[in-house]
C-alpha cells in the first residue's frame, strides 16, 4: 500500500485501541493508512445518517464490528432468560443488513465482523443452548448465516470474528475493560482481531500471496533424502510424525486448490528429488501439483528470483517455507519482497503453522482460481514449445490465439472485477473499484468496459484482459487497459489496443488517447506503451483514428456484442 | 521482589504501546511521567495499562491486585504517577499467594 488509505471503523464498542492496533500493523509495513473511529454510541446512526462528521472525509473503506445483543434487541431479551421467537431475531437482522447496504454505498468496500459471541457468557439455558429457536448458540449461528445471506451479492463482506476470538471466555472477553472503557475485549484479540482484518484490507488492495515456495527435507518430509533414500522418508504410515507431514501437504494441497500456486527449491539432486516424489506412495503432492521448481546446489535465494520470474510474478507475490533458520534468515534478508514465516521446529506443528497464515485471502474465489496450476501446465507448454521457433513472431503465430471480446454484463462482472482489482504490472492506471463501482461508470454516457477472453491451441486463458474506454468530444481515453501476466507478450495488448481504436473510431472519435500513471510495478505497461507504434506526449500515448491501428496477424479476434 | 514488580508493570507498558503511534509511545523509564500534565496516558490509555499491569502482575507473581480501582485518584496522591510510584505501591500492598 503506497498511497493514503482512509478507513472508517463503526461499532457499538470503543474501537480506540483496535484502531491502534490497525493503524501500527499498517505502518510496520510502511503503509500510509488513516484509521478514523465513529463515535461508538451511535452505530445506527452512524450507518444510516450520511450528515453525521465521521462521513465529512470520503474514506475507501469501512469496517463494522458490533456486539450482538446491541444490535438485535430480541438476541439481548434471550440473554436476559427470555424467550424469544428466532423469526424476530432473524427479522432484526435483516433491518440491520439494510442499514449496512446504506452505508456501504458511501465507501468503495466495507468489511462486517461476524458475531462470535456476546460480551456476556449466556446463563439462561445451560444444556439447551444449541436448541433451535431457544438456545443462545443456535441462535446466534442463525443469525450469522442470515446475515450473510442478506449481505449475498451486496459488495459487503462478512469476516468470521471466530478466528479473533478463540480461546477461553474468560481470555477474550475482558470484564475490567468493558466495565471502565466499553471495551470488551482483551488486547490478545484486538492484536489478533487488527491482524486479520488489515491482512483482509491488504488483500483487497491486491496484495494476497500466490505462490508458496516449499522446501523439501525436513519440510515436505521428514529425514534427508540424498542420505536416506525415498524408501526411508517419515512420510505417512503409523507414526505420528509421518501423519503430520501427510496432513501439511494436504494442508498445501488445499490452498492449491483455491488457486495458490505450488513451487519447490531445495537443495537436493533434482532427478532423486522427482524420483521420491513420484514413487513414494504416501507422498500427497506430485510433480504435476507444482508450478516449477529449482531443485540444485546453488543459492536458494537466486533460485527464488529466477523462478519467480519464470511465473511472472512479483516477489511479494511469494511465500517461502523451509525448516532451516538459517535459510530463512538468509532468504528473509536477500528477498525481503518474500514472505519467510517462522517455522516451528516440530513437525507436528507445520499443518497448524500453515493454517494461520493469513497472506493468501482473496475477495473472490473463480474457477479459474482453482484451475491456475493447470493454466500454468499449458503456459510451461508453450515456452517449450516456444524454443522450437526460430523467432517468437513465427511462434505467435502457431499457436492460434483467439481472443474474444465482450462487454461487460451481469455473466463476467465478478471476474473482470477480481481482475482489476489485483492486476499490477500490466495495468495502465492501476484503478481500483468494486463491482458496483465499475458497473456504475460503464453505464454512463460515452463510458464502456469491454472483457477479453484469450485462448490458444494449448488451452483456455480465460478473462484475462479488460479495456476500459470513455469518449466525449471526439476523443476517447483508455481508462483501463489491464492484461493479466499471463498472457503478457502474445501480442494480446496490441489487439486490445486495436478494439480501442475500432471502438472510438465507431464511435465518433478522431483521437484516442491513454495517459500512463504509474506505480511502483506497472513498468511493463509503460514498456509496452513505448513500443505500440501511439505517438508519446509526455506519459500521454496518442493516436489519430484516421489511421488504422491493425490486429496482430497472429491474433484471431471475434467481437461479440452480448 | 521490587525488580520483578518492576519488570511486570514494564511489560505492561509495552504491551499498552503496541496500541498507540511510534512517536507517541511511553517510555519503560521508572521516572517517565504517566498521568496528569507531562504524562503520556489518557484516560483510556489508563484504564488499559491499569487493566494490563494486573494481568501482568498476576502472569508473572500470581498476585491479584486491583490496580483500576485507583484510576479516579487525583493525580498527586495517584500511584500511577511514574512506574517507580506505582512499583513502590504494589510491593507495599502485593498479596502472594
Amino acid at each position: 500500500v503506497s498511497a493514503a488509505l482512509r478507513v472508517l471503523v463503526l461499532s457499538d464498542f470503543n474501537v480506540d485501541n483496535l484502531c491502534g492496533y490497525l493503524r501500527n500493523d499498517f505502518e510496520e509495513r510502511g503503509a500510509v493508512v488513516e484509521i478514523t473511529a465513529a463515535p461508538f454510541g451511535q452505530l445506527v446512526r452512524a450507518l444510516l445518517d450520511e450528515s453525521m462528521d465521521c462521513w465529512s472525509t470520503a474514506h475507501d473503506g469501512a469496517l463494522v464490528w458490533t456486539l450482538p445483543e446491541a444490535v438485535v434487541p430480541s438476541f439481548a431479551k434471550l440473554l436476559d432468560g427470555h424467550r424469544v421467537a428466532l423469526e424476530d431475531a432473524l427479522a432484526e437482522v435483516q433491518s440491520f443488513a439494510q442499514a449496512l447496504k446504506v452505508a456501504a454505498k458511501r465507501v468503495k468496500w466495507m468489511y462486517v465482523a461476524s458475531w462470535a459471541a456476546p460480551r456476556l457468557p449466556s446463563l439462561a439455558f445451560g444444556s439447551l443452548e444449541m436448541q433451535p429457536g431457544i438456545g443462545v448458540a443456535a441462535t446466534l449461528m442463525s443469525m450469522n448465516l442470515a446475515l450473510c445471506e442478506a449481505l449475498r451479492d451486496s459488495g459487503v463482506t462478512m469476516l468470521d470474528a471466530g478466528r479473533w476470538l478463540r480461546g477461553p471466555s474468560a481470555e477474550v472477553f475482558s470484564a475490567k475493560r468493558w466495565y471502565l472503557a466499553k471495551v470488551p475485549f482483551g488486547n490478545a484479540a484486538l492484536r489478533e482481531a487488527a491482524s486479520d482484518i488489515a491482512e483482509a484490507i491488504r488483500n483487497r488492495l491486491g496484495r494476497a500471496r500466490k505462490l508458496v515456495i516449499v522446501d523439501l527435507d525436513d519440510t515436505m518430509w521428514g529425514g534427508i533424502l540424498g542420505d536416506e533414500g525415498w524408501e526411508n522418508l517419515r512420510l505417512g504410515g503409523h507414526d505420528a510424525i509421518g501423519e503430520a507431514y501427510v496432513d501439511f501437504q494436504r494442508g498445501l494441497a488445499a490452498l492449491k486448490q483455491r488457486g495458490i500456486l505450488l513451487a519447490v527449491v531445495s537443495k537436493n539432486t533434482e532427478a532423486i528429488a522427482l524420483e521420491a516424489m513420484r514413487k513414494h506412495p504416501e507422498m500427497v503432492l506430485r510433480p504435476e501439483d507444482f508450478v516449477g521448481w529449482r531443485i540444485n546446489w546453488d543459492d536458494k535465494a537466486r533460485n527464488i528470483v529466477e523462478l519467480v520470474k519464470e511465473l511472472r510474478l512479483g516477489l511479494d507475490a511469494a511465500v517461502f517455507l523451509d525448516d532451516n533458520p538459517f535459510e530463512r534468515a538468509r532468504l528473509a534478508e536477500a528477498l525481503p519482497d518474500v514472505l519467510v514465516p517462522d517455522w516451528p521446529k516440530d513437525p507436528l506443528l507445520y499443518r497448524t503453522t500453515l493454517a494461520s497464515l493469513r497472506c493468501f485471502d482473496a475477495v473472490a474465489l473463480s474457477e479459474e482460481d482453482q484451475e491456475r496450476t493447470k493454466l500454468y501446465d499449458q503456459e510451461r507448454s508453450r515456452t517449450a514449445n516456444r524454443d522450437a521457433f526460430a523467432s517468437v513472431e513465427e511462434w505467435l503465430t502457431t499457436l492460434g490465439t483467439v481472443v474474444r471480446v465482450e462487454p461487460l454484463d451481469s455473466s463476467n462482472l465478478a471476474r473482470v472485477a477480481q481482475l482489476l482489482n489485483k492486476t499490477n504490472q500490466l495495468n495502465l492506471r492501476t484503478r481500483r473499484m468494486t463491482e458496483a463501482e465499475l458497473s456504475r461508470w460503464a453505464e454512463q454516457p460515452g463510458c464502456s468496459v469491454h472483457a477479453f477472453h484469450v485462448s490458444d491451441r494449448f488451452g483456455a486463458a480465460g478473462l484475462t484482459g479488460i479495456l476500459g474506454l470513455q469518449i466525449r468530444d471526439g476523443v476517447a481515453t483508455i481508462e483501463d487497459f489491464v492484461l493479466s501476466c499471463r498472457v503478457m507478450g502474445r501480442k494480446v495488448e496490441e489487439t486490445i489496443v486495436h478494439v480501442a481504436t475500432t471502438l472510438a473510431r465507431e464511435g465518433g472519435a478522431t483521437r484516442v488517447q491513454a495517459e500512463y500513471l504509474p506505480t511502483k510495478k506497472n513498468g511493463p505497461c509503460l514498456a509496452f506503451w513505448q513500443q505500440s507504434g501511439f505517438a508519446s506526449e509526455g506519459a500521454t500515448f496518442v493516436w489519430e483514428t484516421v489511421a488504422d491501428y491493425a490486429c496482430p496477424e497472429a491474433v484471431k479476434l471475434e467481437r461479440s456484442s452480448t | 521482589m521490587r525488580d520483578a514488580i518492576m519488570q511486570a508493570l514494564q511489560a505492561a507498558i509495552e504491551e499498552v504501546n503496541e496500541t498507540r503511534p511510534r512517536n507517541a509511545r511511553i517510555s519503560t523509564d521508572p521516572n517517565t511521567p504517566l498521568i496528569g500534565v507531562e504524562g503520556g496516558l489518557d484516560s483510556l490509555g489508563l484504564v488499559n495499562f491499569a487493566v494490563t499491569a494486573e494481568e501482568q502482575l498476576d502472569s508473572a507473581l500470581g498476585c491479584s491486585l486491583q490496580l483500576s480501582s485507583l484510576i479516579g485518584m487525583s493525580v498527586a496522591e495517584s500511584p500511577f504517577r511514574t512506574l517507580a510510584s506505582l512499583a513502590d505501591y504494589v510491593a507495599t500492598h502485593i498479596e502472594v499467594p
